[in-house]
């Protein structure tokens, strides 16, 4: 590696952090590390130095305050704390129920967390509630599924406060799985910490057993049992059984079109979908039909274990994006079902289900056509999705008139994209479940905004490097030449002097109480976002020609 | 019957429409109790109450327009305000006819005011069936959905590439596509046909390429079905942009005279005032 490029990544490195700090309680934070320089910590030893010198550029080590707040419940971060000196607590509302914490809880900025040795949970401020006020008014899905990111953090026994010390490692559960932090963590005392943020987390687990084994255990520690505990197969077992299975299950890790279950080898597991979309194929004819998908919280392998003389698995199941899932053999979980018959029954119904919709969509070649495309284009990734009933819509383009004005004069979103019978997908940002523009962005300008699943892009930090214009799958993002240069101060310095382009994208209009310019504004109510791909259907009138 | 008052399936919102049922029902009313009190305080008092009731009715139809060009968009969502534009217009001319007593006007200002409330409200009835009609045509014959303003460069794409398929062909096709197909990928093209029917012949134009496949190899028909397709894309956006251009047109037809009207009204009510 060239002199050059080191001096870049120092240099990318201290704006990729200098986001952080910014009024957050961050006394100092480090310099890009050496492979050396990492290794002293001990969450890094044992890896080969290409590997940290890799994922250097994402990591940091940060001095913090006493009561500083690390991250609050209901947020979403895109790292991971490991605690080197000092204690920290996490704070959890006692008697919230569990469904409550899967839902945007907003913070205000972290600065304003009281001072001093008080421990109450500060309850959520109003003024940022914007978004999760139109968001709320969507229907939660019900049923059988438990969404497994309820609770990830087992705040074991009475107490709603949990102390932290060093060697302890948190925050990675939900930056890993894209959900919302359960817990709100602060500093009790100065702390050194070492962050770590997702693309070095993934690295990290993919180069060392010894990692992902210690990532799984703290995953089982506290996120596991407590959701078995409310997953609706095991909600009447007792804790003992719970236990037992969550020592026994295995992890399962996916990246994008990985295959986790192959048709026709061998069943000899019910898997349970922690994060991620996973494909259910078949083979029909000659080809390969999406039958229908997994999201978080859904399971599969129900058929081949209670279904006699079925032993090979019916369906294929492949990972969509990065994916992680919970595997229970068959013969653990038939000991379970022994100890505790009801559970055959929810398992019945979902057999029921799982056959009369892949039953539909083997019989309706258009279902699987649906899926395929909802799979394909993202539907199923997407929290907020613009989608425009063509039907009504009258082409006035008021709804990018309202979004210009909006942000500046520019629109964040082009109405053109993809047609599914009467409804056009726009070009606007999904804000994902697993957003992959924050992958690689080299100043950390592109990240979740603390409010619902809005993801949005500081321009003030944007470089223009255009990495997560390149990796957004739905072509959301676009450049912009600002029309000015860059100044003579700037980082890094090969921009100085060269005209500045910025990254721009829907961020949802989250600061406008009135929730999207775009949807509020268009005459014919036409405009709308859609958060599932039940929503999508329910306003789909036509199929495809 | 009773549905049809409460929910009529062409209305967009229940609400808005029963307003609507009710405000009109208060217009036929209102000349029952005038005749029925014998018109106390005279039947100027009535008529000035129905034009003041027609221009607040108008101003407020002028709301819309108002709020779409206001820099941070005014309050409320524009749907709301479209409601009212056009149940509010509609019912603005009602108002206007109690205020005529269903006379035919005397005089220009008269004959301005009175002329100009019927052609806003014809050609606003006649945006409402195109704004209706038209999207609903759209999304039915065509796969393509595009731009209005991106059509003319986008056949520009297309006839691009074309020319570059069409190079490359054997004499026949470059002769099919002198003769047959350069004219129509020029640029895009109005046909009228599109608004009786949306398919506007796109079938049987492209049955030439039908015909000339039997005398092509097997390399050549492959270049022919993609300009098939290209081609089929250009005709598509013909009908885009002959549609398109309707729902766009129709509001000049609208709008300038709405704006007169409002310029008329003020000059109406300063005149009644002042005099």
């Amino acid at each position: 590696m060239g002199e050059d490029t080191i001096y870049r990544r120092d240099e990318q490195h201290r704006d990729r952090w200098s986001v952080y700090g910014e009024e957050t309680g961050v006394r100092h934070l480090s310099q890009r590390l050496t492979a050396e320089e990492l290794k002293r910590y001990e969450v890094f030893q044992g890896f080969k130095d290409q590997v940290l010198e890799t994922i250097s550029p994402d990591v940091s080590v940060a001095s913090w305050n006493e009561g500083a707040v690390l991250f609050e419940e209901g947020s979403y971060i895109d790292m991971a704390f490991f605690l080197v000196e000092g204690t920290a607590a996490a704070y959890l509302a006692k008697h919230s129920a569990p469904d409550n914490t899967s839902g945007p809880i907003f913070a205000s900025p972290r600065a304003s967390m009281p001072a001093g040795g008080d421990l109450e949970l500060r309850a959520p401020e109003s003024s940022a509630a914007t978004v999760y006020d139109y968001q709320a008014q969507r229907e939660r899905p019900a049923g059988d599924t438990t969404f497994l990111s309820t609770m990830d953090f087992d705040l074991a026994g009475e107490s709603d406060v949990v102390p932290l010390g060093a060697g302890e490692f948190f925050g990675e559960i939900g930056a890993l799985n894209g959900w919302p932090q359960s817990v709100t963590i602060r500093t009790l005392t100065e702390c050194r910490i070492v962050q770590i943020r997702v693309p070095a987390l993934r690295v990290l687990k993919r180069h060392s057993t010894d990692f992902r084994r210690r990532v799984d255990s703290v995953y089982r520690q506290r996120a596991l049992l407590p959701q078995l505990r409310v997953c609706a197969l095991f909600r009447d077992c007792p804790e003992a059984a719970l236990a037992e299975l969550a020592r026994r299950v295995e992890l399962v890790s996916c990246k994008p079109g990985d295959t986790v279950i192959e048709e026709g080898a061998p069943a000899d597991a019910l898997y349970l979908v922690r994060s991620g979309f996973m494909r259910v194929s078949q083979q029909i004819g000659k080809g390969r039909a999406a039958l229908t998908y997994l999201s978080k919280g859904m399971s599969l392998g129900e058929i081949e274990l209670l279904v006699e003389g079925v032993d090979h698995s019916r369906f294929s199941v492949s990972s969509v994006g990065y994916g992680e899932l919970v595997k229970i053999s068959h013969s653990d979980l038939l000991d379970v079902i022994r100890a505790h018959p009801s559970i055959e029954q929810v398992l019945w119904r979902q057999v029921v289900a799982r056959l009369k919709e892949t039953g539909s969509s083997r019989a309706d070649p258009r279902q699987s056509a649906f899926v395929e495309f909802a799979l394909d284009k993202g539907l199923v990734e997407g929290n907020s999705i613009l989608v425009m009933d063509l039907d009504t819509c009258t082409r006035c383009d008021d709804c990018v008139r309202a979004c210009a004005d909006t942000h500046g004069g520019r629109p964040r979103f082009v109405r053109e994209g993809d047609r599914y019978g009467n409804l056009l997908i726009a070009k606007s940002c999904y804000h994902c479940e697993d957003p992959v523009c924050l992958i690689g962005c080299p100043t950390g300008a592109i990240r979740r905004a603390n409010v619902g699943d809005v993801v949005e892009i500081k321009e003030e930090i944007c470089i223009g490097c255009a990495t997560c214009h390149n990796n957004c799958p739905y072509d959301a993002i676009v450049m912009h030449e600002t029309g000015t240069t860059w100044p003579d101060n700037a980082l890094p310095k090969s921009l100085r002097g060269t005209p500045r382009a910025v990254a721009s994208k829907c961020d949802l209009c989250y600061t406008s109480p009135a929730g999207p310019a775009c949807v509020r504004n268009c005459p014919h109510q036409c405009a709308f976002r859609v958060s599932s791909i039940d929503e999508f259907r329910a306003l789909q009138r036509r199929q495809p020609s | 019957m009773s549905r049809w008052l409460l929910a009529p399936r062409m209305a967009k919102s229940a609400a808005w429409w029963r307003a609507f049922v009710a405000g009109a029902a208060l217009c036929l009313v209102a000349p029952v109790v005038e005749l029925a009190l014998g018109a106390p305080g005279g039947t100027s008092t009535w008529t000035m109450a129905y034009g003041i009731a027609a221009t607040v009715l108008a101003s407020g139809a002028l709301g819309y327009t108002a709020r779409r060009r206001a820099p941070r968009r005014g309050p409320g969502a524009s749907y709301h305000w479209m409601q009212l534009h056009v149940y509010g217009g509609t019912l603005f001319l009602v108002l206007v006819a109690l205020h005529t007593r269903g006379r035919l006007p005397a005089g220009p200002l008269a004959w301005g005011l009175w002329a100009s409330s019927v052609w806003i409200v014809a050609t606003g009835l006649a945006g409402v069936f195109i704004q209706k009609w038209v999207p609903t045509s759209l999304t039915s014959g065509l796969t393509t959905e595009v731009h209005y303003d991106r059509i003319p460069e986008l056949v520009g794409v297309v006839r691009e590439r074309v020319e570059l398929l069409v190079a490359a062909c054997d004499d026949s096709i470059r002769s099919f596509y002198e003769t047959t197909l350069a004219a129509a990928l020029a640029g895009p093209q109005t046909r009228l046909i599109y608004f009786v029917d949306i398919t506007g012949g796109i079938k049987a134009r492209l049955r030439h390429f039908d015909y000339l496949q039997q005398f092509l190899d097997e390399e050549d028909r492959r270049r022919v079905q993609k300009l098939r397709a290209l081609v089929r894309t250009k005709l598509e956006m013909d009908a885009q942009y002959t549609l398109q251009k309707a729902l766009r047109w129709w509001v000049y037809a609208h709008a300038p005279v709405a704006i007169a009207l409002m310029v008329l009204v003020v000059f109406h009510v300063f005149a009644v005032f002042y005099y």
